[in-house]
């Protein structure tokens, strides 16, 4: 009897041995996988959006709401926000969100002027670095992101600038919904998307500028 | 005894069956992990690339040399060939060639091959096609054998439009038959899209002085 009891216990624990390798690796198999969609996305969205820039004499505000909604629908970041710098006051102001609630736009983009090298889209736009909160809610260097991130309900975001030809033109963001959100692979991704969006800005205030020559030198008597 | 050989023979069907089914999964995982380590470096040149338009050191050529050197480093591409509407390089050449011994030569006409490709994409958007990339491999045309880029099998031509503007092609030749990926096809049509993007930078140039330049981006948008 004892016997028995031992052979179907060892039995048993081998299985349960066995069934627990499966599970861990078709885990890690998953997570494989995942980061394969997710650069696949990642390439998608680059091409999305260098041939709509390319083709599309859309404004600005239509052009990077659907540019940052898309981005979001790929990518799946929860929010994002583009920012413009005003160079002779030396302060950025929210100008398009991708998904971010109705309010955070009309708060920030009536009343939140921030300095270069203030908070994080500042700090991003003056160094023209990346900065990277991993914890919105518990990091030391910008308090304020407490009181937006449990309203807006995201808990780390990402900053970029965005850097043109002859001058920074603004930063963007990306939001996530949980903490350590952002991994190497993202940060180089929305780097790169900081680096074309600039490029996108430039070409549409070039063709503006084309327009209004053009334009007010055939209206001249 | 029979008790201890059905048992004997459970354990090992078991351990039999997870082994196999490991040893698929631990493959498609390898799969994986190589795809992903091919589809970043991807993503690293599109980030590498992203840079280049916004840089104001160098003239066309050496901005087109960087990029086909970053993208000969990591592609099984044997050269690329870049032909312009007009004569946008210096010493009015139409096209210029890259090679990944970092030699490049401009000319002011196309080859028989370039001359070839191009019959080809004309005659695919004449009959309405208008896609991102067209690919012309060696089984259609003996012109392909007669060139003297003798390791290519496929010449994959980008058309680089700004707008409703034709600004020239890109033809990337390759030496893979293997059939390309989507994710393959966004990242080349990416890579075409930048250089657009430093084409239309170089058309701006001549359209717009420096001051010009920096009132038409120091405006609200």
């Amino acid at each position: 009897m004892v016997t028995k009891i031992l052979i179907i216990t060892l039995v048993a624990v081998i299985l349960c041995g066995e069934l627990l390798r499966l599970y861990s690796f078709s885990k890690k198999n998953k997570q494989t996988t995942l980061a394969v969609i997710k650069r696949q996305n990642s390439l998608h969205y680059l091409d999305f959006l260098t041939s709509e820039s390319l083709k599309s004499q859309e404004s600005i505000e239509n052009a990077f709401s659907k540019y940052l909604n898309y981005l979001r629908k790929t990518i799946s970041w929860k929010y994002h926000s583009l920012w413009r710098l005003i160079s002779e006051q030396q302060v950025v102001t929210i100008r398009f969100t991708g998904g971010l609630p109705e309010w955070y736009m009309g708060e920030l983009g009536r009343e939140l002027l921030i300095k270069v090298g203030d908070a994080s889209i500042g700090r991003a736009v003056a160094t023209k670095q990346p900065v990277t909160i991993n914890v919105a809610e518990e990091d030391p260097r910008f308090t304020n992101l407490k009181t937006y991130g449990t309203r807006a309900q995201y808990r780390s975001l990402s900053c970029y600038p965005l850097v043109g030809k002859h001058r920074t033109l603004g930063g963007f963001c990306a939001y996530g919904k949980d903490i350590n959100m952002f991994t190497l692979h993202d940060i180089k991704f929305l780097l790169t998307c900081a680096n074309l969006y600039a490029i996108v800005v430039e070409n549409m205030l070039f063709d503006k500028y084309l327009f209004l020559r053009t334009h007010h030198t055939k209206d001249r008597p | 005894m029979p008790l201890i050989i059905i048992v004997l023979i459970t354990i090992l069907s078991a351990v039999a069956f997870v082994e196999l089914v490991l040893s698929k999964l631990r493959s498609n995982r390898r799969k994986a992990i190589k795809h992903i380590e091919i589809l970043d470096n991807q993503l690293e040149i599109v980030e590498a690339l992203s840079y280049i338009p916004s840089s104001k050191i160098g003239s066309l050529t050496d901005k087109i040399n960087e990029l086909a050197q970053i993208f000969f480093r990591q592609q099984r591409c044997v050269a690329i060939s870049l032909i312009s509407t007009g004569n946008i390089f210096q010493e009015h050449a139409r096209v210029l060639r890259c090679f990944p011994d970092k030699r490049s030569e401009r000319d002011q006409q196309l080859d028989s091959l370039e001359e070839y490709l191009l019959s080809q994409v004309n005659e695919e958007e004449s009959k309405g096609k208008t896609e991102k990339l067209f690919i012309v491999d060696s089984l259609e045309g003996t012109t392909l054998k007669e060139s003297s880029r003798s390791k290519h099998r496929i010449a994959i031509i980008k058309p680089l439009d700004y707008q409703t503007k034709r600004m020239g092609c890109v033809i990337f030749f390759s030496e893979s038959e293997t059939p390309m990926s989507p994710e393959e096809r966004d990242f080349l049509s990416s890579v075409g899209n930048i250089i657009s993007y430093i084409l239309r930078k170089l058309e701006v140039e001549v359209l717009l002085t420096p001051s010009e330049q920096l009132t038409a981006i120091d405006v609200e948008w």
